[in-house]
């Protein structure tokens, strides 16, 4: 049990934001590149049943960058950690909906098969278990190159960085330097924070931890997704035991920006009737 | 359309799903195919993977949340499916009627390189600093060890020069040892026994220094000790006992015996030689028959001591007993 101190520094940590305080809880957690606003056009529909839990991975939106830890977060597992730890400082232990975007999917079934009591169920937007193709059984849609691609790009775009062209600074470890916020950008490129993020992103592989999970997910997969093809969906839902798939009418990764009535209709009559998709 | 087609600048627009409405000729040079060909394609397919993702992660969350992008970089495919670079302004806007995006690329060739080479050499001295870093930390930890050793080499030796018994030039006994030998004599002996001791001091020591160098003061030291050993019986004991002094330890001597040491120290003394001429001594004697005080030593020495200043004010050369 952690202490009362520790609860509200890891609110802080986390950015952790409550809406409304009636109902089940939905914890909500954002993907890579951005934060929890993401989820701000979905959140809307469900203020009058649930309370609402919102939050930033330390890296991420209004995090505490100085938590930052390279080498907690160079897994997905660190990650997993930070939805527990948020979990803990509610004082949640049960009855938790847990709602992923993209490789968060992977971070809530991790946190679930550590702390499966926590979790009634599992919405997954756009997941995918592994983002690196392996012929012939999986194809998760990508070589190498292509994300080694994606890292380069990311160095070339300045979207949120921190002072990372100033002068280099002797003797200063690279977690050393890292104080305050991110500048206030909703996305991020920061080459120390975001590309660690985007490293266990990209480059891990879950598949062997999808027959572990015990608790119902809805799989809810994009019609057209550069992150996440149909066949990535489909693998999901073999192997993830009373999994609901459902399709969207969406083409790209963000669904819950770009159409989130879809995303919010998908949730409400899974919540109301888990089994029929 | 054709107001799209008089920009200066590849330009494409989509609905919010990032199917394609119009293309610009200026991007149909680059990407190859016609504005029909394109139209309802996914925009996704313009862009080489690693781009796509780039743009669902990052470009189009912060374009759904705050309408606009500006100075993104990213790659097109042309039409040989060569990568080239662009930089890339994206703004919400009116087309035919319907809310749309408006994308107009720059090609960003010499930029890219040119940024590439800065990223690539920040990077490096990025990396040099740490190793820089790295290597002072562990400098700074072997400097820390060295001291540490020295420090403790030098207590060492300290405590190693306090436990020897011998004086390290002369390789005689030393005071410590003088100390011991009167104090196991005292617990051994009778009461009333007597003893003597002898200070031996040389004279004009100071000039021999001076004027020959401390390497001869050095020879002519050893040299004496030489000569001190030889007048001495088996049983007494000689030791440096500071500078140019020494001590002759003569247990069981009373006044006599110690006058009859110190005229053979005289005449052994004056085979050592400086220049050709020999080197004299003043002596000093102290004895007691004081065997139980437990300041025996201090009380010899104290006394002796006079007698060598007594010696030397009288002319040195001579011994002087005190009295």
């Amino acid at each position: 049990m952690l202490l009362l101190e520790n609860h509200l520094s890891i609110l802080n940590r986390n950015n952790v934001h409550v809406q409304a305080n009636n109902g089940p809880v939905l914890l909500y957690a954002h993907g890579f590149g951005c934060n929890q606003s993401m989820w701000n056009q979905v959140t809307p529909y469900f203020e009058s049943t649930h309370r609402q839990v919102l939050f930033d991975y330390v890296g991420s939106g209004k995090s505490d960058l100085a938590s930052f830890d390279a080498k907690r977060y160079s897994s997905l597992q660190g990650y997993a950690q930070d939805v527990l730890d948020v979990c803990d400082a509610l004082g949640l232990s049960n009855g938790v909906t847990f709602v992923g975007h993209s490789v968060s999917c992977s971070v809530g079934l991790l946190a679930s098969i550590a702390r499966p009591e926590l979790f009634d169920r599992l919405v997954l937007l756009g997941p995918s278990p592994c983002f690196l193709n392996h012929p012939p059984d999986y194809l998760g849609g990508f070589e190498r190159e292509d994300l080694e691609g994606l890292l380069s790009l990311m160095d070339q775009n300045y979207i949120g960085w921190a002072n990372y062209l100033a002068p280099v600074v002797s003797g200063e470890t690279e977690a050393g330097a890292l104080t305050g916020e991110l500048s206030d950008s909703f996305c991020s490129t920061d080459p120390t924070v975001a590309r660690v993020f985007a490293q266990t992103t990209f480059f891990s592989d879950n598949r062997a931890d999808l027959p572990l999970v015990s608790r119902p997910c809805l799989i809810l997969q994009h019609r057209e997704d550069a992150l996440a093809p149909l066949g990535v969906g489909e693998y999901m839902h073999a192997n993830l035991q009373g999994s609901t798939l459902k399709v969207l009418d969406v083409a790209g990764h963000c669904g819950h920006m770009s159409q989130p009535f879809l995303v919010a209709e998908a949730m409400r009559n899974y919540f109301n009737n888990p089994s029929s998709p | 359309m054709d107001k799209l087609n008089q920009l200066p600048c590849p330009v494409l627009v989509t609905d919010r799903m990032g199917n394609i409405l119009a293309a610009n000729t200026d991007l149909l040079s680059i990407v190859g195919g016609s504005a029909e060909q394109w139209q309802q394609k996914p925009m996704d397919k313009l862009f080489p993977l690693a781009s796509r993702v780039f743009l669902q992660t990052h470009v189009w969350p912060m374009l759904l949340r705050q309408e606009s992008v500006k100075e993104l970089y990213l790659h097109l495919n042309d039409s040989n499916s060569q990568r080239i670079p662009m930089m890339m302004n994206c703004q919400m806007g009116q087309f035919e009627g319907a809310k749309s995006y408006y994308w107009v690329f720059f090609v960003a060739l010499q930029r890219s390189l040119f940024e590439a080479e800065l990223l690539q050499a920040r990077g490096d001295a990025q990396r040099m600093a740490a190793s820089l870093a790295q290597s002072h930390k562990e400098l700074k930890e072997l400097h820390s060890q060295l001291s540490q050793r020295a420090h403790m080499v030098e207590t060492e030796n300290i405590e190693l020069t306090e436990l020897s018994q011998t004086d390290p030039l002369t390789g005689m006994a030393n005071r410590r040892a003088l100390a011991i030998a009167i104090t196991h004599w005292q617990s051994q002996v009778t009461v009333g026994a007597h003893a003597s001791l002898l200070l031996v001091d040389v004279d004009h020591f100071k000039a021999i220094n001076d004027q020959y160098g401390h390497d001869e003061g050095d020879r002519v030291l050893t040299a004496l000790a030489r000569q001190l050993q030889a007048s001495m019986r088996v049983s007494d004991l000689a030791v440096r006992y500071g500078g140019e002094e020494f001590a002759l330890w003569l247990p069981f001597a009373d006044h006599t015996g110690a006058e009859c040491t110190a005229q053979r120290v005289h005449d052994h003394v004056r085979e050592v030689k400086v220049a050709g001429n020999s080197i004299t001594v003043s002596i000093g004697v102290a004895t007691s028959s004081d065997t139980r005080s437990p300041e025996l030593l201090q009380k010899l020495i104290k006394h002796s001591d006079e007698a060598v200043y007594q010696a030397k004010a009288t002319g040195r050369n001579r011994t002087v007993h005190f009295e």
